[in-house]
């Protein structure tokens, strides 16, 4: 160990000849401890349902049926029974009483008649039926809007006049409700919940990222100076987002339906407690 | 040069240094300049800024530094595909897990303040340490009473991720906030003690420097907008900015400190 004076520069080194302390290099000293609790839920960005794909079915796959009538002509066999008005001649005798014999002759004897038989009896008649028709489907996704959203909060405040120069700080987070998107689940935090971790500056929260691609959505806290105060600023930012790996069917027989999917809960809500060490260098 | 109960002063520059332990008070501190001792017994606002050490001032004294190598394990996707509704494309059926790590014990027997570093960046907690395509792994480095643990939550899709070996670095420092003992300083061959055990050659302590060990910040050190992500370290280096980052976050570049 030893303890020097000289040149300006007090210095101490430890029994290894390592610098412990050395005026000519400002040491800091801690000005204040601050705790602080702050639920923040970031907001739900906002979904529309839209169309990605139309298709046109077959009747076969429709289940679509429709009623229709025709006007056809139409013939049938009928068993037709008709009173016909007939005569014929009949050899009739009577008897006379005059001449006590019989008479005898033709005589025409006419009357009613009933005539039956099989008829093609032909007309226009209307038809009506159930038939398979066509139908219309409607793949649709959920589209989320790109939203950005910031808010701040106050930490508190070192002592007037302080004017610090850093912060360390301890941040133990609890994700309470978790935002998801329909194609990957929640969305992808690496925070352990009651953990104790470092939040120096800022601190990813969660993300969600495109197939294959860059984060569509991040969410970040940061813990920063203004002037003596220190606050915590919660920033989301998505860009719009349409689901790419699942979709919703919808069918109908009257032309196309409108979209429909559920939304995505984007909606995430999260518990953070804030240690915070306000650090002043020597000028 | 005086010792307990008096001061000692480096003046021969311009700038002199000042050494004053209190007879009767029992405080220590060193200051910036050769005023009247009586001038910083209880020193608030600017009077702060001229202070190297004050034993009524509170301190962080690093304690253990780690160093530690971990080989993640490989995550292998899913093995069943689902059939997207639209065209004829197939997909992997999402994976996610998570797991911990000790990476050291520590014998502060409680949570202490701690700068990390994922691989040689002084990244944020959350941030992703390795992607394939959409797959990824994000690791936080957590501490707990006893030990220095990683939390690391993955995520496969269409891709396996490979085992992968980081390093991380932790600088875990100790509260010197209360002084313990009745000794205001004391100097002996092995031994520097003053400020009642704040200042220590036990400890290391943060100082200044242009060669730094990692950066202090008062600053932000990301920024998301249209989506997308970028991180600027405290050391000014834009470490992340994903394609999707359609803001002008530059950052700031905080204090380099040595311990």
């Amino acid at each position: 160990m030893s303890f020097s004076a000289e040149n300006n520069v007090i210095q101490v080194k430890d029994t290894n000849g390592d610098v412990v302390f050395d005026t000519s290099t400002p040491m800091p000293h801690i000005a204040a401890v601050l705790v602080k609790n702050i639920v923040h839920q970031f907001p739900d960005s906002g979904d529309t349902p839209v169309t990605l794909e139309t298709k046109t079915l077959s009747p076969n796959e429709s289940s679509c049926r429709d009623y229709q009538c025709n006007q056809e002509y139409i013939c049938n066999q009928e068993y037709v029974c008709r009173d016909v008005y007939r005569c014929r001649q009949e050899y009739v005798c009577n008897y006379d009483p005059v001449s006590a014999q019989n008479v005898c002759g033709y005589e025409t004897v006419c009357g009613y008649v009933e005539e039956c038989k099989f008829e093609n009896v032909c007309g226009y008649e209307t038809v009506c039926e159930y038939v398979d028709v066509e139908g219309y489907q409607t793949i649709s996704g959920n589209r989320v809007s790109a939203f950005e959203h910031s808010q701040t909060y106050t930490i508190g405040s070192a002592p007037a006049g302080t004017n610090p120069d850093f912060i360390l700080a301890l941040m133990q987070a609890n994700r309470t409700v978790a935002g998801s998107q329909s194609d990957f689940g929640a969305f992808i935090s690496a925070i352990p919940n009651g953990q104790k971790i470092t939040a120096n500056g800022s601190t990813v929260l969660e993300s969600a990222f495109i197939p294959g691609g860059a984060p569509w959505l991040s969410r970040i806290v940061s813990v920063f100076l203004d002037g003596n105060t220190v606050k915590a600023e919660f920033k989301h930012s998505n860009r719009e987002y349409t689901t790419a790996l699942t979709a919703d069917i919808s069918n109908a027989c009257y032309g196309f339906p409108p979209p429909d999917s559920p939304p995505d809960n984007t909606r995430s809500t999260w518990d953070v407690t804030f240690e915070i060490y306000v650090g002043k260098f020597t000028r | 040069m005086a010792l307990v109960g008096g001061q000692l002063h480096e003046a021969q520059g311009l700038m002199a240094r000042t050494l004053h332990a209190d007879g009767n008070t029992g405080k220590v501190y060193i200051y910036n300049n050769d005023a009247d001792p009586a001038t910083y017994e209880s020193p608030i606002g600017a009077q702060l800024g001229d202070l190297h050490f004050h034993s009524d001032l509170s301190y962080l004294g690093n304690a253990q530094v780690i160093d530690v190598t971990i080989t993640h394990p490989q995550r292998t996707r899913s093995s069943s595909t689902s059939k997207g509704l639209l065209g004829s494309s197939t997909y992997y059926n999402p994976r996610q897990g998570t797991a911990n790590y000790t990476l050291a014990g520590h014998t502060f027997g409680q949570v202490v303040p701690f700068v990390a570093f994922y691989g040689t960046a002084q990244m944020p907690a959350g941030t992703a340490i390795q992607r394939v395509g959409e797959s990824a792994r994000a690791v936080s480095i957590y501490v707990t009473a006893n030990d220095v643990q990683l939390f690391e939550n993955w995520v496969t899709f269409d891709n396996t991720l490979t085992a992968v070996s980081r390093t991380y670095r932790v600088f875990l420092f100790q509260t010197l906030f209360t002084g313990a003992g009745n000794e205001s300083i004391r100097i002996e061959p092995t031994v520097f003690q003053a400020g009642f055990g704040k200042l220590d050659i036990a400890y290391r302590y943060f100082r200044e420097s242009v060669a730094p060990d990692f950066y202090v910040t008062d600053d932000k050190t990301a920024d998301v907008q249209g989506g997308g992500l970028r991180v600027v370290l405290p050391n000014g280096v834009t470490q992340i900015s994903t394609s999707t980052y359609t803001g002008g976050f530059s950052g700031s570049v905080g204090r380099g400190v040595k311990i």
